[in-house]
């Protein structure tokens, strides 16, 4: 099939699916006027129910806990899946940057560079730590939180090349703690059965609202989620900056 | 009308995705217009919840009760992204991994599956 053919066809069934979809959208509650009533009930219940301010995290570590394990389980097959697929086709490598890259971009990153590089380090883990925490206060939270930390291992890896970024992140570490995060979230969920009879049931005591241990078991829920979160991503730099480098032995 | 053609917007990114996927030459492309086709479930889903003139769902700023958009599909929406960005990043593995065994990322050269 060539690429004309291939275009025509997929330009008429495009159409078509588009007329189908505005049809479709035509049925829904007109913009602008949310019918609830789920979501009204949870906006004028939770912050009393919870003592919580952000009732997005009550519904993601709380009401809908069980379904935030179920995705933080796919985030942690992914990332598993990527090690499995990247490591299995690679053979030796060393720490030298690839040949033609070296020669294109000079040596190493200039002083300059680096020295941006540190100050963008401390933003991204001052922000990152802040919002990871705040789940419950403000519009931040773990995955949030845990993804922009991660950004530490990507400023590494521009601003002081890979054999730096590799001693200060340890691979086993982090998968290790990610593992940790997982895991504990599931624990919580048994042990919080044990205690009351009911998966992912928010025993402890709520606390004031807008405390930062308030809430009960969310900001802990929360931790482990931002703490899963950051080691996953700092495994996929690890595992994508790995590819950069030159191999020792070529593939057969 | 102006209602709907918010609406319109989801439709058509979903569609842009789809066509940019079908007609792809290059794996990465290919990859990216995933994304897209996906983002528009985003979209979509904090349309449907979306309210005139109310607030986020957080009331740290303002009074509970204050008129707010519906904080589940807020709550979707973010597992739904860090979920998306995730099978991207596997997908991108794929793509490295086609390219070390067959030097192309050209999906018309892969022709037949070979192990």
């Amino acid at each position: 099939m060539n690429d004309r053919i291939r275009k025509t066809i997929m330009m008429a069934t495009g159409a078509a699916l588009f007329a189908l979809g505005l049809w479709a959208v035509g049925g829904l509650p007109s913009f602008g006027h949310y019918p609830g009533p789920y979501g009204d009930v949870l906006n004028t219940v939770a912050p009393h129910e919870r003592q919580i301010p952000n009732i997005v995290t009550a519904v993601n570590f709380d009401y809908r806990g069980m379904d935030t394990l179920g995705e933080e389980y796919i985030f942690f097959a992914a990332v598993a899946g990527i090690a499995l697929v990247l490591r299995n086709d690679r053979k030796r490598t060393t720490i030298d940057a690839l040949p033609s890259r070296r020669a294109l971009h000079g040596p190493d990153a200039t002083d300059a560079v680096r020295m941006f590089t540190v100050l963008a380090l401390a933003v991204t883990v001052a922000f990152g730590m802040y919002l990871g925490i705040h789940a419950a206060q403000t519009p931040g939270g773990g995955f949030q939180g845990g993804a922009l930390l991660s950004g530490f291992a990507a400023l590494l890896l521009l601003g002081f090349g890979f054999p730096v970024m590799r001693k200060i992140l340890s691979q086993d570490g982090f998968e290790a703690v990610e593992a940790a995060g997982a895991g504990a979230y599931a624990l919580i969920g048994i042990a919080t059965l044990v205690a009351s009879g009911a998966f992912l049931k928010n025993v402890l005591p709520l606390g004031g609202e807008g405390q930062l241990f308030s809430a009960g078991t969310i900001p802990i829920i929360n931790l482990c989620v931002g703490v899963e979160v950051c080691a996953g991503f700092f495994l996929l730099f690890l595992e994508f900056a790995h590819e950069t480098r030159i191999e020792e032995q070529e593939p057969e | 009308m102006i209602g709907y053609l918010a609406f319109v917007v989801p439709v058509w990114i979903f569609v842009a995705g789809l066509y940019g996927m079908a007609t792809s030459r290059n794996l990465i492309h290919l990859i990216l217009c995933l994304s897209i086709t996906q983002s528009s479930t985003y979209v979509l889903i904090l349309e449907v919840g979306y309210r005139l003139g109310a607030t986020a769902p957080v009331f740290s700023d303002v009074l509970p009760g204050t008129r707010a958009v519906d904080p589940v599909v807020d709550a979707l929406t973010l597992t739904d992204i860090v979920v998306g960005a995730t099978v991207t990043a596997l997908l991108l593995a794929f793509a490295l991994r086609i390219h070390k065994r067959t030097g192309t990322l050209d999906p018309e050269a892969l022709r037949e599956m070979s192990g």
